[in-house]
């Protein structure tokens, strides 16, 4: 593929509709409460209003295209964190870990959970920052807004060795198991923001999450561009070290590429260096692809030895 | 001249502010560890070294957060049905969620800090706010297998620990001779987790009594004169909680009494005007 703007549109999109479906998920409580409590749209209407009347009706009838809608519902549910829809279990890599430290067991569903995470990043590479990431969203609208800002402002960019993650990782599993998996909460961005939606919208209280959500927020915009995801998410760096040898990722194509441009290096979210053929860490976000001049930059397939530069770990 | 499509971060600082890391020609660390000699190796290494202690370290401040300053918290929360002994609960569960997701009951939610940090994002209920209906939907969803899988049929609910009741016969209006047993109505193992005495007096069965907490919410005296004694609490006789009286569990009642006024009013109020 060779559209930047092809990847950015379907990235907003499908990370919009994980937030909807968060949305909805804490939402699913109150169609199951109405559909035992009542089973009968009018009464929904007449104890919970007009609106929760449509999305009760819409919802049972969304659902009655699988069999019976409140089997179907039941079937979803979760945060990014660990997710059933349709009632196939997704689990996040970090909390497997976390899980197997603290715990010493593993449940069936809990692994097969983990197949299409790792599936994805042993293709896609760290395909799931820029695609599926619930907070990744706002990290993006932070960083855009931050290069608004730059224009009349100036932060210095900060950096990290990418290690740092790695410690984060590490330290986080051992307070974890002091403590409990909770911890994750406010360690991991989309799990604080999953917990922070579910909270406000099916309890109407604000969680603690969410003050861990404002400081990476603050720290994307004055600290740099994705500073969260680059050095202190772990789960990121975990799925950028499975998916460092990925079948498809950024590719360039060499004679085309000018010397001394460096706008692919300098645009990249993740701060890789496309015109020096790294690939790791790329999220295949596609914002080299729109500001390359010639246009050699291109997501494909990559067969073959993959350079692993120093400046990948930056 | 090519780049003119986008905003060149660094072209819009002074020159000597600009990040080292970003600045296309200075060699830095980049490909030193492919084609650098080993002083830079070892460079290489150490930097990566250091920084995984420190972000560890950065992690290890996060206990910090247990010596926050928090109030008093309702303490005699539940845990769902099915659950795991406390210990290995804490083990299991990692917050996901999915319990609360699909109770159809709306009677789970999650820790935040209240109780620190060990219980954070792991699911509660407050019974007399809205005690669990034992249909057992979160049990089927658990992803770790932290609630054990378990049916909504007599056998399963007998398999339910999540406390005992107990009565206190100064508040009960049965105990002071006015005929209630709206606790009885209310038991899912009616005459046997709670048989009625003279005058409708509940008496309960430990053996039988799964702790579930329909009886606390149901209880029509304020505030309640039945109430789950949790099972956390249960073989913990510092944390034991006293048979409720008018003067001990004061806080309790209190909590009890806002929490249970407010979902009432947020979900039975609009029904009761179905049903008059
Ligand atoms: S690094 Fe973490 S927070 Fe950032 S996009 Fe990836 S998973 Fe989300
Ligand atoms: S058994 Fe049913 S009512 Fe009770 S906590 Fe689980 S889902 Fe909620
Ligand atoms: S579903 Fe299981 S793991 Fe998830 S929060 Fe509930 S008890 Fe914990
Ligand atoms: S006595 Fe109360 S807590 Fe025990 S089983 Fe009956 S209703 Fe549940
Ligand atoms: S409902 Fe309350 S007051 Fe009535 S008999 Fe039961 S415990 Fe006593």
């Amino acid at each position: 593929m060779r559209s930047g703007y092809t990847c950015l549109i379907v990235s907003i999109i499908t990370r919009l509709m994980v937030v909807l479906l968060l949305c909805y998920l804490a939402f699913m409580t109150e169609y199951l409460n109405f559909k035992l409590a009542h089973n009968n749209a009018r009464l929904v209407e007449l104890s919970a209003g007009k609106p929760m009347r449509i999305f009760y009706e819409q919802t049972e009838k969304f659902f009655s295209m699988f069999g019976d809608p409140l089997e179907t519902a039941q079937k979803n549910g979760g945060m990014t964190w660990s997710i059933r829809i349709m009632g196939v279990p997704f689990t996040d890599p970090v909390s497997a870990i976390s899980v197997l430290a603290k715990n010493h067991r593993m449940e069936i569903g809990f692994v097969l959970g983990l197949i299409g995470p790792l599936a994805l990043a042993l293709v896609f590479g760290r395909v799931f920052c820029s695609y599926i990431c619930s907070a990744s969203l706002l990290f993006f609208s932070i960083s855009r807004l931050r290069r608004l800002l730059l224009k009349w402002f100036y932060f210095p960019e900060w950096s990290l060795n990418r290690g740092f993650a790695w410690g984060v990782l590490i330290g986080g599993t051992l307070v974890c198991l002091a403590f409990g998996h909770g911890i994750w909460s406010l360690l991991l961005p989309y799990f604080a923001v999953g917990q922070t939606v579910f909270h406000g919208l099916a309890f109407g209280t604000l969680s603690v999450s969410f003050f861990s959500i404002v400081v990476f927020s603050i720290a994307d915009l004055l600290l740099g561009k994705q500073f969260t995801c680059r050095y202190l998410c772990p789960t990121g760096r975990l799925l950028g070290w499975i998916g460092r040898r990925s079948l498809v990722s950024i590719r360039r194509e060499a004679p085309r590429c000018l010397e001394n441009c460096n706008a692919c290096a300098d645009i990249c979210p993740m701060r890789i260096k496309p015109n020096q053929d790294e690939t790791v860490d790329c999220s295949l976000c596609g914002e080299c692809m729109i500001v390359c001049p010639t246009k050699c930059l291109s997501i494909a397939p990559i067969i073959g030895k993959r350079k692993v530069t120093a400046g990948s770990l930056k | 001249m090519f780049g003119s499509g986008y905003i060149h971060e660094k072209n819009n600082s002074p020159k000597f502010m600009q990040s080292r890391a970003s600045s296309p020609r200075e060699p830095l660390l980049d490909n030193t560890r492919m084609n650098g000699g080993w002083k830079q190796k070892l460079l290489y290494r150490v930097t990566f070294l250091k920084s995984v202690v420190l972000g560890a370290a950065a992690t290890f401040l996060l206990p910090l957060l247990e010596f926050l300053p928090r109030k008093a918290g309702f303490k005699r929360w539940l845990r769902p049905p099915g659950a795991l002994p406390e210990s290995e609960f804490i083990k299991a569960c990692t917050g996901c969620g999915q319990c609360a997701n699909v109770c159809p009951n709306k009677c789970i939610s999650l820790f935040g800090l209240e109780e620190g940090l060990g219980l954070l994002a792991t699911p509660k209920i407050q019974a007399r706010a809205q005690a669990c209906i034992l249909c057992m939907a979160c049990t089927q969803v658990c992803p770790t297998d932290a609630l054990e899988k378990l049916e909504p049929t007599e056998e399963g609910i007998r398999a339910v620990n999540m406390g005992i009741a107990v009565v206190s016969e100064d508040l009960c209006y049965s105990y002071s001779g006015r005929t209630c047993g709206v606790c009885y109505r209310a038991c899912p193992l009616p005459g046997k987790a709670l048989r009625l005495g003279l005058y409708e007096t509940p008496i309960i069965n430990e053996e039988f009594c799964v702790g579930c907490g329909l009886c606390e919410q149901a209880c029509v005296h304020m505030p309640q004169a039945i109430r789950i004694v949790p099972r956390h609490q249960l073989n913990d006789p510092l944390q034991q909680t006293e048979e409720p009286t008018k003067e001990n569990n004061r806080l309790d009642s209190v909590l009890d009494r806002r929490s249970f006024l407010k979902v009432r009013s947020k979900f039975h109020q609009s029904s009761d005007q179905v049903n008059p």
